[in-house]
This record gives C-alpha cells, sequence and structure tokens, in this order.
C-alpha cells in the first residue's frame, strides 16, 4: 500500500439536504492515470473541491501521501503536491497569459514581501520559470498568445492556459476538471499522450473528470470512478466500464 | 412764421428727447454692467489662444515639427487616448502630464508676496493626496481589497502624530513625547499593525461588506477624537475637544516659508512611496496579488495563503496612509473631529480612479488632478485681481471666474433658478459645491470614456531570452524534471515519515 499516494474513504457532502457527494471511496497509486465519469449532477467536481479543501467535508477522510488533509484550507492541501483545475476555467483575467502561468509555481522567492524589494534575488529564477513558461505555452500551441490577456482568449484557449498553469506548478498529483472541453480534436488527442508522456518522465498522478466518453475509456487509463447522484456505480477498469448495464442505466436513465 | 418756428421747436424737443432717451439708456447700460466689465472680453482671447496651441501641434503642423518637446507633446497627444496601453507611450504621457501640471501650479494666481506660500500649498497638497492614492492603489488596485476607510487609516496617523509629538502620552506616570518624525513611524507601525489585524475580519467578509465595515471605522474614530481624553489637548485643568498647536518636523529649522519645506519633504515622500509600490507591484508578489483580485480561490489552491497576502497589503497600505496623515498634521497643526471627514476618502478614490487603477505612477497624475481642482475652486474666488495689487487677471483666473460667477452663480446662486437669470448682480457659487461639481463630473466623465484612467495598469511580461528555446517535448521533459525535484523531495519525506510514525504508535 505504499505507494497510494491519493486515499479517499466514505467522503460525503450535503447541500441542505441534498446529499451531493455520498460515502465515496477511491485509493489512487503512483503514476496511475484516473477518470471520474458520471451524468450532470452526480457529484464528480464536488468530489474535486472536497479534496482541494475548496469546500469543507461533511464527514470522512482523505489522505495525500498519508498526510490526513480533510480538514487543511487548499493552499496546505496544494504544498503537498496536489493541484487541479477549475471546471469553468477560472483564469486570471486580467492577467496575461505568462502572468497566469507565472504565478503557478511553488517556492518562489519573489513570492514573499520581503523579497520583492529585492529584484536581485528572485532575477535568476524568474527567468528560468518564463523560459520554462515559454516552452510549455509552445507545446500547447499557444506561444503567440503569451502576452495577451488571459480575457482575450476563446473558451479552448483558455482550457490550454488552464492545464499549463498546472503544468507549471509542479505538482504530483495533477486533478484535471474537464481539460479539453471546447478543445480541438487533433489537439485533444496531442494534450492526452502528452500528459501520459509527463506521467511516465515524472512519474506524475492524474484524475481526469471527462463527459467525451472516447477521451476516458481508452487503454491509457488505468481506472475509472463511475458516480451517480452522489454515489459511487462502479470502481473498475475502461473494460469494466464499457460492459457494465448500471452505467448504460446511468447516463440514459431507465 | 409760425410754422417754422414751430418745425424748430419739434426738431429741438425731438433731439432732446433723444438725447435724454440716449442719456438714459447710457445710464441703464452702465447699471447693466457689472464690477468686472472687461472679463469676458479678457478671457476669450486666452481660450483662443489655448485652443490654439492645444490643437495645432498635431492637426496642423504635426509632420513639420522636428523640436524635441513638441514632437513628444504632439505625438503625446495625437495618440493619446488609444495608445494609453502600451509602455513607451505611457513614460511620455506622464512626462508631458507633469509639465502641464507644473504650468498649471506656476499659473496660480496669489496675493501680493504669497507666491512662493501658494505654490508650495498646492504642490503639498497634490504630494498628500498622492500618498494616499499610492495605499489606495495598493489595496484596492492590486488586491481588490475595497477600501472606504482610508480617512481611518490617515486619522489613526493625525491623532498619533499629535498625541505623541505634543500632547505626550502618559502611561505608569511617565509622559511620553517624541519628535515628529518618530511620531510618524510610530503612526506607520500603529496603523499598519491595524491594518494586519483587519485582514481577519477581511478574509471571511466579501468585498462589500468590507468595504462598510471600513466606512464605520472611519466615523468611529471620528466619535473616539469627540469623547476620549487621551486625544484631547491638555490644559490646566479642562480638556478642549481635538488636539492643537502640534509642531510640524523641521518647523523653524530653515529661515524659509515652513510650507516650501513640507513641500520638499512631500515630494520625497512621494518617491520613497511611489518606488516601493513599484517594487511590490512589479515583484512575483505583487503578481500574486493581481491574482487575488481576479480570483482568490485559484491562487489559494495554487498554494498561497491568502490571508498572509491581504494582511501583508493591508499593513504596507495602512502604514502610508498614518505617513500621509502625519505630512496633514504637520502643515495645519492641529486634528478636530471634522478633520476626519469622510469626503476626503472619495476625494481619493476619485484621484485613483482617475489616474489609473493599478498603475503607480498614474497616482501622480490623478492625485494632481483632484488637488489643483480643489485648490484652484478655493483660490481663484478667494484672492481678487485687485488684491493681487494688479487690474491683469491671469488666464486661469479668467476662465475660473467665467466658470464660477457667470455660469456657475448663475445656476447654482443663492436665489431660484427664474430669479437668477433675470437679476442683475450674479451671486459667487458656493466653493465647496463647485469642488464636488467639478469632481463628480470628472469621475462619470472618465468611467464613461476611460474607465482605466489615465495610465491604465501595465502587464508585468517579462519576456524570455531565449523565447521557446525548446522546440520538441524531450527537452521540455527534462526541464521539468529539474523543477519537480524539489516537489519530488516532499514525497520521499512524506514516504520516510509515514513508517515512523506507524513505529511509534
Amino acid at each position: 500500500m505504499s505507494d497510494v499516494v491519493l486515499s479517499v474513504h466514505n467522503l460525503s457532502k450535503s447541500f441542505s439536504g441534498l446529499k451531493a457527494v455520498n460515502d465515496i471511496s477511491f485509493d489512487l497509486r503512483k503514476e496511475e492515470i484516473m477518470g471520474l465519469i458520471g451524468p450532470n449532477g452526480s457529484g464528480k467536481s464536488t468530489t474535486f473541491n472536497l479534496i482541494s479543501g475548496i469546500l469543507p467535508a461533511d464527514t470522512g477522510s482523505v489522505k495525500v501521501y498519508g498526510t490526513e488533509v480533510i480538514h487543511s484550507p487548499p493552499h496546505k492541501i496544494n504544498s503537498l503536491g496536489l493541484s487541479r483545475t477549475f471546471q469553468n476555467t477560472r483564469l486570471w483575467r486580467e492577467l496575461t497569459v505568462l502572468e497566469n502561468l507565472l504565478i503557478a509555481p511553488k517556492k518562489q522567492i519573489g513570492a514573499s514581501i520581503l523579497n520583492a524589494f529585492n529584484p536581485w534575488q528572485y532575477k535568476k529564477q524568474e527567468e528560468e520559470l518564463i523560459e520554462k513558461a515559454y516552452t510549455i505555452l509552445k507545446l500547447l500551441e499557444i506561444d503567440h498568445m503569451a502576452e495577451n490577456y488571459a480575457s482575450e482568449l476563446s473558451g479552448g484557449q483558455s482550457k490550454l492556459v488552464d492545464i499549463g498553469r498546472l503544468l507549471m506548478s509542479d505538482a504530483n498529483i495533477l486533478m484535471l476538471d474537464e481539460p479539453v472541453a471546447g478543445v480541438a480534436g487533433p489537439l485533444t488527442e496531442k494534450i492526452f499522450q502528452m500528459l501520459k508522456k509527463l506521467r511516465n518522465e515524472l512519474s506524475l498522478t492524474i484524475v481526469i473528470i471527462e463527459h467525451n466518453m472516447d477521451f476516458i475509456l481508452r487503454k491509457g487509463i488505468d481506472h475509472v470512478v463511475v458516480m451517480a447522484n452522489g454515489t459511487e456505480i462502479l470502481n473498475g477498469t475502461p473494460e469494466d466500464v464499457r460492459k457494465s448495464q448500471d452505467v448504460i442505466d446511468a447516463y440514459l436513465g431507465e | 412764421m409760425n410754422i417754422v418756428n414751430e418745425v424748430k421747436i419739434f426738431v429741438k424737443t425731438l433731439v432732446a428727447a433723444f438725447k435724454e432717451f440716449f442719456a438714459k439708456s447710457k445710464d441703464k447700460i452702465e447699471y447693466v454692467v457689472p464690477d468686472h466689465p472687461s472679463r469676458i472680453r479678457e478671457a476669450v482671447p486666452w481660450l483662443f489662444m489655448i485652443l490654439f496651441y492645444i490643437s495645432y501641434p498635431f492637426k496642423l503642423f504635426k509632420h513639420m515639427y522636428n523640436g524635441f518637446v513638441d514632437v513628444i507633446v504632439s505625438e503625446t497627444l495625437y495618440r493619446f487616448p488609444k495608445g494609453r496601453h502600451e509602455k513607451a507611450l505611457q513614460d511620455r504621457i506622464f512626462v508631458v502630464g507633469m509639465l502641464i501640471i507644473f504650468v498649471l501650479v506656476l499659473l496660480q494666481p496669489a496675493a501680493q508676496g504669497q507666491k512662493l506660500f501658494t505654490i508650495s500649498f498646492l504642490i503639498f497638497l497634490i504630494c498628500y493626496y498622492t500618498i494616499m492614492a499610492t495605499g489606495l492603489n495598493l489595496q484596492t488596485g492590486t488586491t481588490g481589497i475595497v477600501n472606504f476607510g482610508v480617512i481611518f487609516f490617515v486619522g489613526i496617523g493625525m491623532i498619533t502624530s499629535g498625541v505623541l509629538s505634543r500632547r505626550g502620552l502618559d502611561i505608569f506616570g511617565i509622559t511620553i513625547i517624541m519628535d515628529p518624525i518618530s511620531a510618524m513611524i510610530v503612526g506607520m507601525i500603529i496603523s499598519g499593525g491595524i491594518g494586519y489585524l483587519l485582514a481577519y475580519p477581511g478574509l471571511k467578509l466579501r468585498t462589500d461588506y468590507f468595504a462598510i465595515i471600513t466606512i464605520a471605522l472611519g466615523e468611529f474614530l471620528k466619535r473616539l477624537l469627540l469623547a476620549e481624553p487621551t486625544f484631547q489637548t491638555k490644559r490646566s485643568s479642562t480638556f478642549s475637544i481635538g488636539l492643537n498647536n502640534i509642531p510640524g518636523a523641521f518647523e523653524g529649522v530653515f529661515s524659509i516659508e515652513y510650507t516650501f519645506v513640507l513641500a520638499i519633504l512631500g515630494v520625497l515622500f512621494v518617491i520613497i512611496v511611489t518606488f516601493i509600490s513599484h517594487l511590490l507591484i512589479s515583484s512575483p508578489y505583487g503578481r500574486v496579488l493581481r491574482g487575488i483580485r481576479e480570483d482568490e480561490e485559484v491562487v489559494s489552491s495554487y498554494g498561497y495563503d491568502i490571508f498572509k497576502y491581504k494582511a501583508s497589503v493591508l499593513a504596507v497600505g495602512g502604514a502610508i496612509f498614518a505617513m500621509a496623515g502625519s505630512l496633514w498634521v504637520w502643515k495645519v497643526g492641529n486634528v478636530f473631529p471634522n478633520t476626519i471627514a469622510v469626503i476626503i476618502t472619495f476625494y481619493v478614490w476619485a484621484a485613483f480612479i482617475i489616474g489609473g487603477k493599478g498603475n503607480p505612477k498614474g497616482m501622480i497624475l490623478g492625485a494632481s488632478v483632484i488637488a489643483i481642482t480643489q485648490y484652484s475652486v478655493n483660490n481663484l474666488s478667494n484672492i481678487s485681481a485687485t488684491e493681487r495689487g494688479s487690474t491683469f487677471l491671469g488666464p486661469l483666473d479668467v476662465i475660473f471666474r467665467f466658470i464660477t460667477v457667470d455660469i456657475g452663480g448663475t445656476i447654482f446662486g443663492n436665489s431660484t433658478w427664474m430669479n437668477s437669470f433675470a437679476s442683475e448682480e450674479l451671486t459667487v457659487i458656493d466653493q465647496n459645491f463647485l469642488q464636488l461639481l467639478i469632481v463628480g463630473f470628472l469621475i462619470i466623465v472618465f468611467l464613461r470614456y476611460m474607465p482605466d484612467g489615465i495610465l491604465p495598469e501595465l502587464p508585468y511580461t517579462p519576456k524570455s531570452k531565449s523565447e521557446g528555446h525548446f522546440e520538441d517535448q524531450e527537452l521540455l521533459i527534462e526541464k521539468m524534471k529539474q523543477h519537480t525535484q524539489a516537489s519530488k523531495d516532499i514525497t520521499k519525506k512524506s514516504k520516510e515519515e509515514k513508517p515512523q510514525k506507524e513505529e511509534e504508535l
């Protein structure tokens, strides 16, 4: 069990009577890619919010690298190496694309108020980060937009910047909430291949929420959790999901 | 002959009647003309001259003038509204703006022998507003904490300065009295500390509720000044409301007009404060602050402690406000409950909106617009031409009198609007109302046509020396491996720690 990086047990959250997330449990091993699917309103994004600390959970436990984080604020959870994106691409709109990417990295020297008075101290690190940011932007094919404001981007481009921001953050566990919604087909494939490659090379662990079934039910995904009405109805491989009658019922109704 | 005589008499009476009529109408004209007959006649050529000078460089002879100043001024004015977002043009706009401000300051009319005082006081006023606007720019423009309590922090600076440098603070039977500079520094520390503490409610409350709290704090300080004996000048047996006779820094050290010393001090403070705010805004720290302004939840999910950032910026802003408060106290020498007026907060907000949120240089321009408006209205209506020992009216004088007496007096005079056009005596408008009118008008114009101010916020986007150096993924991954080394160490540590804990259990 030592290679379990993220373990969720009996996680529950209700919004004034409505059980949004009900008793969710799953383990995530190192270097796994997990898909989290389910119909609209089944509690996928709420689960993400609970794990990353944006919403306080009612009951349950979330362990990141064996550390209990259920009552921790988001920035503490992030410092353990877990980063996430948001469903409705929340970029910092009045900042440029490059600045969006440059906020994400951890352990920036110039991010403390005292060091901000000494530009020479953070100059070198800043140059390295800018180089890295441009490289990521080039990979995502949006380097020509680097100096535009984030509010000037299209929906698909925003998604790409969101992924770029996540890659900048040096996290070991990436949680992507609908990463390729609105992104053109060929680039979708490219992004998935890139995530896979990064997973192999940097030993990342990735959780993906996605409505696009072709994106999730493929060879690269190690296991899939299917949610419906806040409960977990299946935890298995993509093959299991294809065969399961429960999943088909959940998606198509009775 | 009778007929001839009669005709003669008729003509004579007719001429007499005409004479009388013209004489009467002449009297009437003299009666109608107000005290300043040459006012409008003098204003017209000045107006035309100013219009001509403004228009000709960038409309008619734009390409013909090669002179240094001409090119800069005409280019800047020509490209002003649209090119404000470029960094190169922003510097030029700033230079041209400062030139215009310089001219307007020098043009201020003054009573005989009061020219140095007038100019110094106007510069002092500009500095006072600039310092406050810079503090507001850090808190509201950069971090997005809506602060309507500027006067609260400024008031803390005023009161601390007054108590520590004049009245003395009694603790354990010892009276602490400091020199004005030390008192200012203590005031800045206290105000910064209170700003830091304000982050606790600020973290939980939504922006608008926090703004309401800050307004209430200003009123609270005003009431406190009315009631608390510690904040009242000590007399032999009784206490009077407010603090007075507060000494200023370097007062009496130089044999020159004290306001002039204060103007130089103010300029020094402005340079320091603007430099600090520039350093903060352009650093990675400032980038995080701007991220908090846009979406603080996402910033916190990227590993930044929002509280730390909000608290630190409230502290820095509070200290800057307190500095402005001390500067004001050095000039006027007293603090009364009415000094802590909410209206100052809104003047600072107007300067902040006009200058351009998020831009330290814009604060200087915005504050100058507000300070010059405020001061000119008072100055020009108070000092008449004869008081200055000359019948010649200056250009600003003519324009402002035209606005205040002829237009403003007609519309805002103390008679009803029906009387005001018919009446022969025009009343001068109340200066305070005119200040508010002009500032309000400016805010509306700027919010409608230039919502991001004269100098909008510049994106801090440093360019990479080797832009897109890595063409293929392999090199990128190598690069990323180096960067993730740090976060991998955390993983190893937590793995090592975990078995130890189990053993202990």
